[in-house]
């Protein structure tokens, strides 16, 4: 059976944080410390998700005079269901080990 | 979102925060995108270009090259066979030439056009003067009189002049081309 694209351990950790915090716009650098990826994981993994679909990306204007504006993420409806259906499968086992 | 903008929101982000750390980490995160967008869009294509046409240029010697051995210098078949067995120093650096020219002039433009215009100039180089190298090569070895049908110098620089011509027009259409400014939003 093929692999699910998005079945990797630092995917699905990027799609929790994610979730977590949804609908709140998230920053590169929270989601880095939140999932403790290094930038050369994390990036990849937010561009294959917004180019799948998964993941709204857009510009935020700095509120510091002469700093440039950065990318702030946020999970679409579909990543967001896709984030919720990784998540079941564990939240059924922590259920049926307590 | 283009991948520039990917990576240029990557590098803004680096410059809000003062985490050193996360500064490093993206600083070598982009230099590892950068040379991996550079092999990808220079060195695979040039290489590429200079495996066919390598091919090609092979293919078209045996086609026409050995007839030019055979019928102009007036060779046995045992003669004509040994020297094509023979190893030929002149042409081996030919496709190794040309690989490092495309390469370079992809570098030196850093866009894809330049890397065709360089695998372009491969392309003729490989496709018109490596038979007739090679044929005077082993013809050389022997010591025999042989007479070019092509004067390898004429079409040498016919070549370059085309590869320069090539290069030439990518970087008068990149001047005065339409450009595309990266949207934000």
């Amino acid at each position: 059976m093929p692999r699910s694209p998005n079945a990797s351990p630092q995917t699905q950790a990027v799609l929790q944080a994610l979730a977590h915090s949804h609908p709140t716009w998230t920053h590169g650098y929270d989601l880095s410390k939140a999932t403790d990826l290094k930038s050369g994981t994390l990036y990849p993994i937010l561009r294959r998700l917004h180019d799948a679909g998964l993941l709204d990306a857009r510009w935020e204007e700095s509120p510091i005079a002469g700093r440039p504006p950065r990318h702030i993420y946020q999970l679409t409806a579909k990543g967001l269901a896709v984030a919720r259906e990784k998540d079941r499968p564990a939240q059924r086992l922590k259920g049926a080990l307590t | 979102m283009t991948p520039e903008e990917w990576n240029e929101g990557v590098r803004n982000e680096a410059e809000h925060v003062e985490d050193l750390e996360f500064r490093r980490d993206v600083a070598a995160h982009l230099r590892r995108e950068h040379w991996m967008t550079r092999f990808r869009t220079v060195v695979v294509p040039t290489l590429l270009f200079a495996a066919v046409f390598t091919c090609l240029g092979l293919a078209l010697y045996e086609l026409f090259g050995r007839g030019q051995v055979e019928t102009q210098a007036n060779l046995s078949p045992d003669d004509v066979m040994r020297f094509l067995n023979s190893p030929n120093q002149i042409w081996l650096r030919v496709p190794w030439g040309t690989v490092a020219l495309g390469f370079g002039l992809g570098l030196l433009r850093q866009s894809a056009g330049a890397v065709a215009a360089g695998g372009g100039l491969s392309v003729l180089l490989l496709w018109t003067v490596a038979p007739v190298l090679w044929a005077g090569g082993l013809l050389g070895v022997a010591g025999t009189p042989f007479e070019f049908i092509y004067d390898p110098n004429t079409v040498l620089a016919a070549a370059a002049w085309a590869g320069l011509a090539a290069l030439g027009g990518q970087v008068l259409r990149r001047r005065f081309g339409t450009s595309h400014r990266l949207s934000q939003g």
